[in-house]
Parts: structure tokens; sequence; C-alpha cells
């Protein structure tokens, strides 16, 4: 079972990297276009599916930005990559501004509790 | 000695591939596509129009008994062993899987060192030489991680617990797939006995739809 899902999501990928599922995508809350013909109960297949279609979406976007080049899109371990990498920038980044966000709330802190100089 | 290794990593090689090949040959693009509009997975074998429903309350509960009842069945016999049985059997022929457990842990380690730094050149805008070697690195790892899961897959295959998970895949078919005869969805089977009679191909068409169907595998 694991090794045909693992089949499976290589063509998920094809078909979520096409134009036709990423208008539909895109355009899905603007003007009601329907991916899927049920609203509930998505399928294992289903929901793997709107996974590879956010992952193209960033891709496509950062392509369209100029982030990275069509080389990118050439196979698939260039786009796991460039996303791995991106993941983990990003990851980073939001713990470097957590610590800033910790210090600078500790100083206040110590701000507030300061104990007031006292008159000699 | 050299050619020796060769011609088994040939083999090993040829069996990843075999594997591969007959995974292909079950599945077609147009069908995943027609898969992924709603959730109910039809296919047709012999003519029959057979469709996967999303298992009911009932039906998850009546699998989850038969999950139980043969999983004390297997127990009950000596014969059957569990992966941990399995696994000292194996370390005493010299074959360690926890090794083999380590050996996959690595490699995902190195894999993702090569994407970090391949996804970093990609952002570089690197010359497509620099790419490719970083690719090569990558998929060489990743078909090391495949030949050794085939090869730890193979070892317990005989195990209780990979028993169980054929059965409840099985079993989950006998219960969620149905047929068209005459316009009208029936149950595909009236009996278990009938399905485990049924041709062979047919069930894995039939298991294969189950468990596309599913929203995770934790619900089996």
């Amino acid at each position: 079972m694991i090794w045909k899902f693992d089949e499976i999501v290589k063509i998920l990928r094809i078909l979520a990297k096409s134009n036709y599922y990423q208008l539909i995508y895109s355009q899905e809350k603007n003007i009601g276009l329907r991916l899927f013909q049920n609203d509930t109960d998505l399928t294992k297949i289903q929901s793997e599916f709107l996974r590879q279609l956010q992952f193209y979406s960033v891709l496509y976007l950062d392509y369209a930005l100029g982030e990275i080049n069509e080389k990118v899109f050439e196979n698939d371990v260039y786009e796991d990559a460039y996303m791995y990498y991106k993941r983990k920038k990003s990851k980073e980044e939001d713990e470097k501004e957590d610590i800033k966000e910790k210090n600078k709330k500790s100083k206040k802190v110590s701000w507030v509790f300061a104990r007031p100089n006292r008159k000699k | 000695m050299e050619r020796e290794n060769e011609t088994k990593e040939e083999l090993k090689n040829k069996e990843v591939q075999e594997i591969k090949d007959k995974i292909d040959k079950n599945i077609d693009i147009d069908k995943i596509d027609e898969m992924i509009r709603n959730n109910k997975l039809e296919f047709e074998y012999n003519k029959i129009k057979y469709r996967a429903t999303i298992p009911t309350f009932k039906q998850k509960s009546e699998l989850n008994e038969k999950k139980r009842e043969k999983f004390l069945n297997l127990l009950k016999d000596e014969k059957n062993m569990l992966e941990e049985d399995l696994k000292k059997i194996y370390k005493k022929r010299g074959i360690d899987i926890d090794e083999i457990n380590q050996k996959i842990l690595a490699l995902e380690k190195q894999k993702s060192d090569y994407l970090l730094k391949l996804g970093k050149a990609l952002k570089e805008k690197s010359s497509d030489n620099d790419l490719e070697i970083l690719k090569n690195e990558i998929n060489k790892i990743a078909g090391e991680q495949t030949a050794l899961s085939i090869q730890k897959m193979n070892l317990l295959e005989f195990s209780i617990e990979s028993q169980i998970l054929i059965y409840i895949y099985s079993y989950l078919a006998y219960l969620i797939i149905q047929k068209n005869i005459d316009d009208k969805w029936v149950p595909a089977w009236n009996t278990w006995e009938e399905f485990e009679n049924s041709d062979e191909n047919l069930i894995t068409k039939a298991s294969f739809h189950a468990g596309m169907v599913l929203k995770n595998d934790m619900e089996i």
C-alpha cells in the first residue's frame, strides 16, 4: 500500500503542477471554481492533492517574484530542494524573531519592576 | 570478490526496478485525475463497474473487531512471529534490522543536508553542473534508502504485523467495495469466503481503491 501511494503522489505532483489545476486552485475562493465535487469527507488522495497544489502555488509565486529561475521546475529533486531550503530559512528567521521578541519583553519587565533609587 | 559484490548490487537494483515497473502498470494518470474529483472511486474489472465508498462507522467498528480477532488468532499460534521475535532470529543469523533502520535514518540526514545545499544553490542560481552534481548525490542516497527499505520489508514480510496489515486492507475492500448490477450498486461480495475465492487481480485492485478512499492511515 505504501509503495503504491508513493507512485500516486508522483502523478498528483504532475497534475498539481499543471496550469489547469493551478488556475482552479487560485480562483477557487475568488470566483467559486470548484476543485472537488464533494465539499466534505476528503479522501487521502484529495488531501494529498491539496498539499501538492499549495506546494506548486508557492513555487510559482516565487518564480513570478524572480526569487528563482525556471531551472527549479526541471525535476522533482530541484523543486523539493528549493522548498526544503525555503522552509528551513523561514523557520530560522521565525526563531530569530521569537528570540528578539523575548528579549524585548524581558527588558520591559525589568524596567517595570526596577527598584527606584533611594534618595541619599 | 569485487565482481561478486557488483553482481549482488545489480540484482538488488533489478529487484527495485521490477517492483517499480509492477506498480507503474497498475496506475494511469487519467484514472488518478478522475479519483481526485470526487470521493467515490470507481474502477472497471471484467466489464463490471466497481466503486469504493467511504466506510461507515459500523463498517469501521466491524473492521476493528476483525483486526483484534485476527491478531489474537495469529498470536495464539507459536509458529507466528512478531516483528521483535523475527528481529532476534535475524540477529542470530547476522542480519541486524535495527542497524538497517539506523542506516535508513543516517541516509535521511545525509539527504536533508544535500537538499539544503541544492536548495541554496538553486536560490543563488548556481551553474547547471553544480546543480547536477548535488542532484545525483541525492538520487544516489534515495536509491540506497529504497533498497534498504525493500530489504527490511522483505525480511519482515511474514511478521504478524505485516499479516495484519494485508488482512485489514483486504477486509476493508470486502466491506466497502460495491459493484454495479443493472444500474444498482450492491455489495461486490456477499461473504468473506466469496471475497477470498475471487480473482486475485480483482482483490488487488479492490484493496488498492479501498485504501485510497480513506482519509488517512490512522482510520484503520
